[in-house]
């Protein structure tokens, strides 16, 4: 409980930290889908109800945080990506860079094709644009090559909530 | 009953999941069907988020300020090393005093574009969150200074700067609202041309790097100046006439698109450059031209 209630909140952290930090640097183009990296974690490390739920609250803190985009459509693929995760990482080990980075390109790929469809069913102000999909591949390799630092970080706190470092390490 | 709560508990991951993959399904048929207008969910979660967004904005300037003082006073030692960190932070003061200046710069030209449009009744709103990432170019800003005696912000206000039009509001979230920058491709602005006569539409182009729309006007209008300056033409009712939307950029760029010729435009409004904006509740005499409409 504690352990999933510590990554959620570092993962919210993240979240808000985002968008002044990429203005410092100047770097606005490019963003990091930090929900998606958290649930992805969440998943490989405790696929329970727990994770289940607060995946969902990351989603749901991830629509009220970016402005312009229709509440539901990220709680919404949060869940589906965790149940998917789940099975999926049941069989693979997320232990290498590369690993960690190819499921989570796969992810932000299946989860623009989600943004997509949901917004064309749910969304009344929702009009294709293809500079809609240029913007989320380009979150989806931002998101795939940074992933690896994300989960190192979740990694770390993940270790000190259990007050022990993982010898293994997540990643690398 | 124990078999019961026993099965429950058994197929929790089950049934949690069906709940969780259902309930955003409902949430969003509520909010898609009027993205206008926010309910009891949606103005809580967009006012907790706003106030978040707001203190850690608040939060990483502070630090940022900080952190280049005390890097220059951590890494010096000596009577130079102290002269140094002095040196650097009287660079840092006159630095921020650079930035108040700026900012009370910024101030007196809202405060003069206010005087200087009598017609427009608009109030003041802090940026507190800027687009990153999505294909969306929607900003949110604080509604912190609603006088009670002016018209509540609604969606569909235009939301000005001294240096022209940003957008419009899409979305009331408690005290926060949401802004579709003109660069947004959703967004369609009726301007017209300084000084030709010449009116279009223009368009977002939802480009990322640059703050650029497309200009479509008719075929048939003459070729438009490089540089020449693009207003608001009022024909929409919803911009208020007037406000400077950008530049034309080359002309020679310039494309057929069906019966219209589009011509890139510079914006005039660079909104990762703005932190306060005036939001035009009210036009006056827009209410007069009513009466010419045709039924």
């Amino acid at each position: 409980m504690i352990r999933d209630l510590l990554m959620m909140l570092t993962a919210l952290v993240c979240m808000l930290l985002q968008a002044p930090l990429l203005k410092l640097i100047g770097l606005q183009v490019f963003s990091i889908d930090i929900a998606l990296c958290a649930t992805i974690y969440m998943a490989s490390v405790n696929a329970g109800a727990l994770g289940l739920v607060f995946a969902a609250i990351l989603g749901l803190a991830a629509d009220f945080l970016v402005p312009g985009g229709l509440v539901g459509v990220e709680m919404e693929i949060q869940v589906v990506l965790f149940l998917l995760a789940r099975s999926v990482l049941a069989r693979l080990q997320l232990n290498r860079a590369v690993t960690v980075m190819l499921v989570v390109a796969v992810s932000s790929i299946a989860s623009l094709l989600m943004f997509l469809l949901l917004s064309v069913i749910f969304d009344r102000a929702y009009e294709y644009s293809s500079s809609v999909v240029l913007a989320g591949v380009l979150q989806a390799i931002a998101t795939a090559v940074f992933a690896p630092l994300v989960f190192r970080l979740f990694s770390l706190v993940d270790g000190r909530a259990r007050r022990k470092r993982d010898s293994r390490g997540l990643i690398l | 009953m124990d078999a019961m709560l026993y099965w429950f508990f058994r197929h929790r991951l089950l049934l949690l999941g069906t709940l969780l993959v259902i309930a955003p399904l409902l949430i969003m048929y509520m909010a898609g069907s009027s993205r206008s207008s926010s309910g009891f969910l949606e103005a809580t979660g967009g006012t907790m988020a706003g106030l978040s967004q707001a203190g850690t904005s608040g939060a990483v300037d502070a630090v940022d300020g900080m952190t280049t003082g005390l890097g220059t006073v951590f890494g010096m030692s000596g009577e130079i090393g102290r002269l140094r960190a002095e040196n650097d932070e009287l660079k840092g003061l006159v630095q921020t005093v650079r930035e108040l200046a700026d900012q009370n710069h910024e101030l007196r030209q809202l405060l003069g574009l206010r005087e200087s449009r009598e017609d427009l009744t608009t109030v003041a709103a802090e940026v507190v969150a800027r687009h990153v990432g999505t294909g969306f170019m929607v900003d949110r800003v604080w509604l912190d200074v609603v006088d009670g005696s002016q018209a509540a912000p609604a969606p569909g206000n235009a939301v000005i700067t001294k240096s022209g039009l940003m957008g419009r509001i899409t979305e009331i979230r408690g005290r926060f609202a949401d802004v579709m920058l003109v660069s947004d491709y959703r967004s369609r602005v009726a301007g017209q041309v300084a000084g030709t006569g010449v009116i279009g539409t223009v368009i977002g182009s939802g480009r990322k790097g640059g703050y650029v729309a497309r200009l479509q006007v008719s075929v048939s209008d003459p070729v438009l100046a490089k540089g020449a300056v693009v207003v608001t033409s009022g024909h929409d009712r919803v911009f208020p006439r007037g406000i400077e939307i950008g530049y034309i950029l080359n002309p020679d760029d310039r494309r057929q698109s069906g019966t219209f010729m589009e011509y890139d435009v510079s914006l005039s409004v660079d909104p990762a450059t703005v932190d306060v904006v005036m939001i035009v509740t009210e036009i006056t005499g827009a209410d007069a031209l009513k009466a010419f409409e045709v039924k």
